[in-house]
């Protein structure tokens, strides 16, 4: 199985641009974060520094994702 | 003169090479933009467009067997180099005239590319291979100038000393810092500190940027007067004054 996963999208059009172009089912989107700005100039990771944040919010419900779409 | 173009992944190589490329093109000396990356998209941000970047791909794998059989560094630019932009566009409808600049964009084996002879009145732009594998690669080949690009982050930063101090191996030309999306004093201040004592070109953070490449646009030419593409032509004389 491969799918797709749009990073830093700033929207849905975003995800369907990546839809388009790499022919793929893209199964999650990872908003661009500023939480995640602050993290990579602290060198800390994320989850630690903001573990609230849209981006950690987004990259945990990708299991669920991934879970559904597995053959 | 050959500009090697390095850096971390995602650090802004590209969009820097490409609006140095296109700046050093409009003096009207031949530039030749290298695309050094086996994922090239370089094409795109010089403003050739995808259809001729898609087309370059798919040359990908006679390039090394041109290396092999070419005469010569011109033999190689012909054959796999397209044509970018390399003027303002015409303003208030009035025809273009006069010569195109050649611009060509290709891509290779960059250490063996870059260790051609390549005529004295051409600069080539070299967009390096994320990382530092290429510089190290580059063995007794030198380089006339080293463009490290970095972001305000901790891991970019990391490479971005390597690859400096890496630089002043294969060069004797100036090694110039670029630091990119860059947010505030404290970004600056972070760049200063970690790679003091060399030169720093501060490129602000800019949404010009991704929206040019989302629209698969050339920053010159979709945000020419936009804060980063202008802070970037300040790249080539400071370059040429160092
Ligand atoms: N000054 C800036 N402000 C905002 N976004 C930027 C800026 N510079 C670059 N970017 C964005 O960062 C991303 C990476 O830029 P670019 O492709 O130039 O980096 P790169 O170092 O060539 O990456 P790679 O290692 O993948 O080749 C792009 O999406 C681009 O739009
Ligand atoms: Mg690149």
């Amino acid at each position: 199985m491969v799918v797709a996963i749009a990073n830093k999208a700033l929207d849905s059009g975003d995800a369907e641009q990546l839809a388009r172009f790499s022919g793929l089912r893209v199964v999650g989107l990872v908003p661009r974060d500023p939480a995640l700005a602050a993290a990579e100039r602290a060198g800390v990771p994320l989850l630690d520094l903001s573990p609230a944040s849209p981006a950690v919010e987004a990259v945990g419900s990708l299991l669920g994702a991934l879970t559904k779409e597995a053959p | 003169m050959k500009i090697a173009v390095v850096g971390k992944g995602g650090a802004g190589k590209t969009t820097t090479a490409a609006v140095l490329a296109r700046t050093l093109a409009r003096t009207g000396q031949p530039v030749v933009a290298l695309d050094c990356d086996t994922n090239p998209n370089l094409g795109l941000s010089l403003g050739v467009g995808m259809d001729a970047t898609e087309a370059l791909l798919s040359l990908r794998d006679g390039v090394g067997d041109g290396v092999e059989h070419a005469r010569s560094w011109d033999d190689i630019v012909a054959r796999f180099g397209v044509d970018a932009p390399g003027r303002r566009p015409p303003r208030h409808g009035l025809q273009d005239r006069g010569p195109r600049f050649r611009l060509p964009v290709m891509r290779g084996l960059p250490e063996q590319l870059l260790g051609l002879d390549i005529a004295e009145d051409t600069t080539v732009v070299a967009d390096f291979e994320a990382g530092i594998g290429t510089l190290t690669r580059l063995g007794e080949t030198k380089v006339d100038a080293v463009v490290v690009v970095t972001d305000p982050t901790v891991k970019s930063l990391e490479v971005a000393s390597r690859a400096a101090r890496l630089a002043e191996e294969h060069t004797a030309g100036p090694i110039v810092i670029v630091a990119n999306r860059v947010l505030d004093e404290a970004d600056r201040d972070t760049v200063e500190r970690t790679l003091s004592g060399r030169t720093v070109l501060v490129i602000p953070e800019d949404d010009a940027i991704p929206a040019a490449d989302r629209a698969d646009t050339a920053p010159l030419d979709a945000s020419p007067d936009s804060p980063a593409v202008r802070a970037l032509t300040g790249l080539a004389p400071l370059l040429a004054g160092s």
